[in-house]
């Protein structure tokens, strides 16, 4: 997927000032905080699950070469491929060769953030595959032509109208030529539609929740159902999963499972869980011919050895975007690229560019929320705190904003002028305000444009310490 | 150099070579979860299908009790009937279905095909803790009518009732094609998080649950 982290700063704007935008994002934020908390106090150990997840994950990183290729030696054994691939040119390449010598023609495709990191939908499309997207959130998104904006729900930010429009334009010629506007009709439609595609499509591919080691399994968690159609009809299952998706056996899946649908939507269990041993056995009656799994690094052994090992934990529940005050507003179109919210403003920057995506990290306003909620405790605020340094120690703010930061340091680090000055300052505004409040005040147009600023108190807080313990004594 | 040298070479640098051989040890503990509702407890038995149900109604799914294997033709006959259903389906290539007799029902054994409407299928085990049913691929049971059918209709024998997923995987001798938990019907909640049942899979998830093996 092309970067656009560059323009997050007028992405943003533009987001704040669409309505529809904006309602859409209430809606779900309610829905998901909510159904989360429910499903959360139902197991009152959730914590301990939240700890066991951290521990798991960290100790298969630590053993990530162990585990990969146990998952590797496992997949061969059951029948399947497994390859290897360094960055989405790689993988995509890989999937090309296998549909070309499949003789493929039609692609069905599960919901898969990864290959939305390698574009790996635009390589197959040059190639002149014809690609559908099954899950219906993707399905809608790839017939505005647009990207997903949220990790679990790609077609949050679209509203029903939008989806009976879009649906009216592109299936009127498929003989679908009422407009359909209730959501059990449009999800119908969808149905048929997809249903002759499922049945026709020479290859299926689809992401991985999570990769079995000790088995071999890719373990995919849908609700839909639309994963396993992809991975069960056509003759051929790829499965592009990211090297960091590996963990060590069944009795581990177990304690993620019950983590993934709870954070997730809110769900003590997803309604379809998976785990795919290999292609079609001797006696089976249905089942793919060939079974192919891609593994792929794009950045993660770079970000293994960094600082930011911890965002490798990551399950992409989405539990973070769901609860960020930033993402609620903006939604995840403006972040630019494919993760938003939290875990986007973590990963984009490592994945694509510190200086590329460096407005990410500094739209957070670290009050913490997600680092709460993430089933696998990733210390979401201090990672986004670290990008901050490293991008002070880069240099690569501008002149204003380094100008700015000097002021303020040479300020604080200098306690009687801070004194004298803060004591000024605040006495004048105090002095200024009409009845306690601007509506305008210089160098803060953003913020007074929307609200009144209140005015200070009289005295500074020192002021106020002093004379209290003065009165004390 | 290879993708996949390179790759392992890399994570060779961070986390040293020594963890490549030999299995590292893994000692972490699995919590044992928590519920208000003791699923645990061997005490009172009842106690596994009374959460089973609870959860599979909780996520839409419907359930009936049978004493017999036997009454499985009647009951998915009366069912279809109330769902406004034809009397035909697909069944699993499973003796423990295709002995009983059908009676009123045009039944066929084989995988499902695209306009199939309902499918009968026998669970391999049922998981009280999430009302979840496990399916295992195999001859017997073909995996496509899990998902293709509007309507699927699942057997299980309480016998085969577990607590929870730690319980099931012990009953797992060698690793299948596949396994499918399935928890309730078919759903989503893309347009506008309004909850729609029947998305790509069964719109209709019916459980029966027999005591007896008769
Ligand atoms: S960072 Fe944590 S909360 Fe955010 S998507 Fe990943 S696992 Fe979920």
């Amino acid at each position: 997927m092309k970067v656009l982290s560059q323009n997050f700063k007028s992405a943003s704007k533009a987001a704040l000032l669409n309505d529809d935008l904006r309602s859409a994002l209430d809606r779900a934020e309610g829905g998901f905080v909510n159904t989360r908390k429910k499903a959360v106090a139902e197991l009152r150990n959730f914590e301990d699950y939240r700890t066991y997840g951290q521990q798991v994950k960290d100790h298969t990183l630590k053993h990530l070469g162990y585990y990969l290729t146990q998952f590797e030696n496992k997949v061969v054994k059951s029948g399947g491929h497994v390859h290897w691939a360094g960055n989405g040119e790689q993988a995509n390449k890989i999937i090309l060769d296998i549909c070309s010598a499949a003789n493929a023609r039609k692609i069905t495709k599960g919901k898969s953030m990864v290959s939305e990191e390698a574009a790996t939908n635009k390589s197959l499309q040059d190639q002149g595959y014809e690609v559908i997207e099954t899950d219906l959130g993707e399905y809608i998104i790839q017939l505005a032509g647009e990207s997903p904006s949220h990790i679990i729900a790609p077609a949050v930010h679209k509203s029903k109208q939008n989806v009976t429009d879009l649906f009216h334009q592109h299936h009127s010629r498929l003989g679908f030529l009422e407009k359909v506007t209730e959501p059990e009709d449009i999800v119908n439609q969808a149905r048929q539609v997809l249903r002759d595609h499922f049945c026709s499509a020479d290859v299926g591919i689809t992401g991985a929740n999570f990769l079995v080691a000790d088995t071999g399994s890719a373990v995919i968690v849908t609700n839909e159902g639309n994963g396993d159609l992809t991975a069960s009809l056509p003759g051929v299952h790829i499965i592009i999963a990211s090297i960091e998706k590996v963990i060590p056996d069944l009795v581990s899946l177990g304690g993620f499972l019950r983590l993934l649908g709870r954070s997730a939507t809110g769900q003590i269990m997803s309604v379809y869980t998976t785990l795919f041993n290999g292609p079609k056995r001797k006696d089976d009656l249905d089942g793919p011919d060939q079974f192919h799994v891609v593994l792929l690094d794009n950045g993660r052994t770079e970000i293994l050895k960094s600082k930011y090992q911890d965002i490798l934990r990551c399950i992409r529940c989405g539990a973070c975007l769901n609860h960020c005050p930033v993402y609620t507003n903006i939604g995840g179109h403006a972040y630019g690229w494919v993760y938003p919210g939290p875990i986007g403003s973590v990963l984009t920057p490592l994945l694509v560019g510190q200086t590329k995506a460096m407005h990410l990290p500094n739209a957070c306003t670290l009050n913490g929320r997600c680092q709460t909620v993430c089933p696998v405790k990733i210390p979401l605020p201090s990672l986004l705190r670290q990008h901050r340094v490293d991008l002070v120690q880069m240099g690569a703010h501008s002149w204003a904003q380094k100008f700015g930061l000097w002021c303020w340091y040479s300020l604080a680090s200098r306690p009687k002028w801070y004194n004298q000055i803060t004591r000024i300052l605040v006495a004048i505004l105090a002095r200024t305000a009409t009845r306690g409040r601007f509506r305008w005040l210089p160098l803060a147009r953003p913020w007074t444009a929307t609200r009144d600023f209140p005015a200070p108190a009289q005295s500074t807080f020192q002021q106020l310490w002093k004379a209290q313990h003065r009165r004390k004594t | 150099m290879s993708a996949r040298e390179a790759i392992l070479l890399k994570i060779f640098e961070v986390t040293g070579s020594s963890n490549f051989g030999s299995a590292p040890d893994f000692s972490i503990k699995l919590p044992q979860p928590d519920y208000e509702f003791d699923i645990q407890s061997n005490k009172i038995e009842s106690n596994k299908t009374d959460r089973f149900v609870a959860m599979l109604a909780q996520v839409h799914g419907t359930c009936e009790m049978l004493e017999n294997l036997g009454d499985v033709p009647d009951s998915v006959t009366n069912y279809l009937t109330k769902v406004g259903a034809e009397l035909r389906a697909v069944i699993a290539t499973d003796e423990k279905l295709s002995q009983l007799d059908w009676r009123d029902m045009a039944v066929e054994s084989r995988a499902a095909q695209k306009f199939d409407r309902t499918s009968i299928t026998v669970a391999f085990a049922g998981i009280a803790e999430t009302g979840t049913i496990a399916m295992v691929s195999s001859a017997q049971s073909p995996i496509t009518l899990n998902f293709l059918p509007e309507i699927n209709i699942v057997v299980l024998l309480e016998s085969r009732l577990v607590a929870t997923m730690e319980q099931f995987w012990p009953k797992i001798e060698a690793q299948p094609r596949a396994i499918n938990f399935i928890t309730g019907p078919s759903k989503t909640a893309d347009i506008e998080q309004t909850l729609v049942y029947g998305a790509h899979g069964p719109r209709h998830f019916h459980v029966i649950i027999v005591k007896n093996q008769r």
